[in-house]
């Protein structure tokens, strides 16, 4: 609990320090605190054990308009693995950033874009990786960010510091792709 | 001009990236530009043996394990360090109550206060 209110302390504090409007602060810290709102919801209706992939993805993407219109322009596949609390919340946050910079600068920031994530286990000698691609297509021309924001620091830094995983973040003209390896439990913890 | 880290070589451990991303800032405004991190008690460690620093925050807990080897670690090599924690009310461990903690979340002021105490001659 008190962690979680120090997580929170975090988000309005990066939030505030990367804007000075006002209104633009109060989203930036809203969109995270109703991530970990959902990712927490999510793990509660899973007692706190574990959470699968595609759950996690789901409800991630979900105030994103995945319901509705945009449907259509996301394709999904992949296994629905369960994954441990600790890298549930993390690629909670993770999609939620990758999402947020989608609808405002990427695929989902016209009417035609698109975006595939897929995913597939591999077998290393230390267990199991999980290799996962986000990848944009059809939206305006992208361009590398002048500075590193919340988003991409968020993404790259969590997922290597938290789950010892590797992330690259290729911002293609034509479309980002994002790449995560993460190592995951082996079959024992299923 | 001078503050109180910097020049200094900083050891944060924590498992939580967005509670350490505000630490890194937290010691970026205090004048430290060399702050390394570890999310586990074996990253910890072998950072420990492999570096020399000035300083060290290190949270009590890390995702369920108490990071008691990593204080062993620390008070051998004479690293000065303060503790941070997500819980209330935790009993100190014997022969280490005198180690100052921060309580999760804590302000800026805090954890500055903090290390100005550790770090004064």
């Amino acid at each position: 609990m008190k962690n979680t209110l120090a997580t929170v302390q975090s988000i309005v504090w990066q939030a505030s320090r990367a804007n000075s409007d006002p209104k633009v602060i109060r989203e930036a810290v809203e969109s995270r605190l109703f991530a970990l709102s959902r990712s927490h919801n999510l793990l509660t209706r899973e007692n706190w054990h574990s959470a699968g992939l595609l759950d996690v993805l789901h409800d991630a993407l979900e105030p994103f308009g995945v319901s509705d219109g945009r449907a259509q322009r996301l394709a999904i596949s992949g296994e629905n693995i369960r994954l441990s609390t600790k890298a549930a919340l993390a690629l909670g946050i993770a999609f939620n950033e990758l999402a947020t910079n989608a609808m405002k600068y990427g695929a989902f920031s016209n009417d035609k874009g698109s975006i595939r994530i897929d995913w597939t286990i591999k077998p290393t000698p230390d267990g199991r990786l999980l290799v996962l691609s986000w990848r944009e297509k059809d939206g305006p021309p992208v361009a590398p960010p002048l500075r590193q924001g919340f988003g991409s620091r968020v993404i790259e830094r969590g997922l290597t510091h938290e789950l010892g995983g590797a992330v690259q973040l290729d911002y293609r003209p034509d479309g980002l792709i994002c790449t995560m390896n993460i190592p995951v439990p082996g079959a024992r913890d299923e | 001009m001078n503050k109180l880290l910097s020049g200094r070589r900083f050891l944060v451990v924590e498992d939580e990236i967005l509670v350490l991303m505000m630490i890194e800032d937290m010691l970026g405004d205090l004048g430290c530009q060399s702050v390394i991190s570890a999310a586990t008690i074996e990253k910890a460690i072998a950072l420990i043996e492999a570096q020399a620093f000035d300083a060290a925050m290190l949270d009590m807990n890390l995702d369920g394990d108490d990071s008691n080897a990593v204080a062993d670690a620390l008070a051998e090599r004479g690293v000065p360090f303060i503790y941070s924690t997500g819980n209330s009310g935790r009993d100190m461990r014997e022969g280490f109550s005198n180690r100052a903690v921060l309580r999760k979340p804590f302000s800026f002021d805090e954890l500055s206060s903090k290390l100005e105490r550790l770090l004064s001659p």
